[in-house]
């Protein structure tokens, strides 16, 4: 009796226990995110139409803006690449999508390569001209299928690691402040600074819907929301000041997307200085470090 | 209160006499007089433990427990701003870089190894620079003055030296965590057992507070090109070779700058300063004074 009165306490408090910042931020943001993008990639194979897959692209910027699997588990370090390649492939990927639609090949052999599976190479197959083929529809659904079986894994990691029991605060705070700089940082130079050509999405016209899905994942992170994100970590941890700063320069680098503004390059830089300095500084993410070495 | 002081130094992995290091480096005396066969007829003499020399160091190290708090955890602080200032102005410089290259684990074992190796370097440095430059010998003697080793010989060191190493600390990890924070962002940690640096907590174990002993182990010739063994720290003590064997944990920059003194080569240890000098650092008042009346009476010459 007094066991089961001891587990039943036990039970009792664990469903009160306060949540780290990082399990709540996979809660509330990652696997919503993840179960979102799966959502729309199963409704764009339904109809392959251009406005099903920019939600699509919407959903999954923001899954890979803030990945954290790879640095859960080591395993899934690779697995955005197997879902986007923009700016880690050095071949023309839309050359050799043009041989695997002309290929007579079955699909899932046609598609040989990891890089053939993605995102980017989807587009090419729904946009290089104005209608869908019956073989490039074939070619479509086993690359969503793949995309699909690559965000179970992202997802079930997720859920994995929210069942674990010891997790370690400083880490998983250092883990979120290194993805907001790296997401602000990509984004400026990979997909704005670059001249048109070179710019995420051209065929399908989502460059700028993608750049506002990362900065939309980014408000999820740092903005004022109901869940407890890292504005709240941050604040508690005595970067209130900073924090709303940074808030600041997201809402005006958003602004600036969503007007198309000529200066969405300097906004969202500001936003990645306040960061990188302002951020890391005042949290003291080292302090623990500094005095670890042992004199 | 006396004994919050020693409780301290006694839990803390950082500190050179915590108990787990104490207990290793007892175990590995008790298996070199039982492999050698020695006479361990020194080490267990009362005459050793309570020399009046020895006496001055247990008292010293509880002054040093305010030295520490007063004057080194301030200097702690500013390695944060010494490491900030770094990361700062390489961003501002060169931009931010993006680490793709090492995993979280290889990130770790680098800062672990580099702040190390560092703090290594600069120590042997700062000891090489308190033998060599007259005016910082005068606070180092302080040191050299102990006629007997024990572990508490350890911290025998003039407040002006303790805020040199502060500064050192402060400098040296700064730097460090400056750059891999410009590179690795605020994803950095340590790989600690204790809460220690791993490779600190590795040579403490080792006997580390052997080296202010009268137990004379020696890696042998090759090993200690490498690393100082508890033998060549006691050759730096002893008054014919204070000019050799200034590393720290590693022997690899005595042996690059021309300071190495290998162990099979000194077979005589005399410590201590010359009987004249030795006189001036008997008291705690000698300890702290000494160095700067000598310093006021040669300006004065």
């Amino acid at each position: 009796m007094k066991k089961i009165f001891l587990i039943l306490i036990i039970s009792f408090m664990s469903l009160f226990a306060k949540d780290t910042m990082l399990d709540s931020i996979l809660k509330n943001v990652s696997i919503v995110n993840v179960d979102n993008t799966i959502k729309n990639a199963q409704i764009l194979k339904k109809d392959y139409s251009a406005q099903n897959f920019t939600t699509f692209i919407k959903s999954w910027k923001k899954v890979e803006a803030f990945y954290f699997a790879g640095d859960i588990d080591d395993n899934y370090i690779d697995t955005p690449r197997y879902i986007d390649v923009f700016h880690n492939l050095k071949e023309d990927l839309s050359v050799q999508m043009q041989r695997v639609i002309d290929s007579k090949d079955e699909p899932q052999i046609a598609l040989f390569k990891n890089s053939f599976k993605t995102v980017n190479a989807l587009e090419y197959i729904l946009f290089n001209d104005k209608t869908i083929t019956k073989r490039e529809k074939a070619i479509a659904d086993v690359i969503v299928d793949s995309i699909i079986s690559k965000l179970d894994d992202i997802k079930e990691v997720y859920e994995g690691y929210l069942t674990r029991t010891k997790k370690d605060d400083l880490w998983e705070n250092s883990l979120v402040m290194n993805t907001l700089i790296a997401s602000t940082y990509k984004l400026k130079e990979w997909r704005i600074k670059v001249p048109h050509k070179e710019k995420e999405y051209i065929l399908s016209n989502n460059t700028n819907a993608a750049i506002v899905a990362i900065l939309e994942a980014n408000e999820e992170i740092i903005g004022e929301q109901k869940y407890y994100n890292f504005a709240n970590m941050a604040k508690e941890n005595g970067a209130k000041k900073e924090t709303i700063e940074a808030q600041a320069l997201l809402n005006k680098a958003l602004k600036s997307a969503k007007n198309n503004s000529k200066d969405l390059y300097d906004a969202v830089n500001e936003l990645h200085v306040s960061y990188f300095l302002s951020l890391i500084e005042q949290l003291s993410i080292t302090a623990k470090i500094l005095e670890a070495d042992g004199d | 209160m006396n004994d919050l002081i020693v409780f301290e130094y006694l839990i803390n992995p950082n500190k050179r006499i915590f108990w787990v290091y104490i207990i290793s480096s007892i175990l590995i005396t008790f298996i070199y007089f039982i492999y050698t066969k020695k006479s361990n007829k020194v080490i267990l003499s009362s005459k050793l433990w309570l020399h009046p020399s020895a006496k001055l160091d247990y008292s010293y190290f509880f002054l040093g427990y305010f030295i520490n708090v007063f004057l080194l955890i301030p200097f702690i602080l500013s390695a944060k701003s010494v490491a900030f200032a770094v990361s700062r102005f390489l961003y501002l410089n060169f931009g931010m870089v993006q680490n793709t290259f090492f995993s979280y684990k290889e990130t770790l074992l680098l800062y672990t190894l580099a702040l190390f190796v560092c703090s290594d370097f600069t120590r042997y440095i700062l000891h090489r620079l308190l033998h060599e430059v007259k005016f910082l010998w005068e606070f180092h003697k302080v040191h050299h003055s102990a006629k007997v080793l024990n572990p508490l010989t350890f911290y025998r060191v003039h407040p002006v030296e303790n805020i040199l190493f502060g500064l050192r600390y402060s400098l040296s990890v700064g730097f460090v965590t400056g750059i891999f924070v410009y590179f690795f962002g605020a994803m950095i940690d340590i790989y600690m057992i204790f809460g220690a640096n791993v490779f600190i907590v590795i040579f403490s174990l080792l006997g580390s507070n052997l080296r202010h002993t009268h137990v004379p182990i020696s890696y042998g010739k090759y090993l200690e090109k490498i690393f100082i063994s508890p033998k060549q720290h006691q050759i730096h003590h002893s008054n014919k070779h204070f000019d050799k064997n200034y590393g720290g944990y590693l022997a690899i920059w005595d042996y690059m700058f021309g300071s190495l003194k290998l162990s099979k080569d000194v077979k005589v240890l005399k410590f201590g300063l010359r009987k004249e000098q030795m006189k001036e650092y008997t008291t705690i008042r000698g300890i702290l004074f000494f160095p700067f009346r000598n310093l006021f009476n040669r300006r004065q010459l």
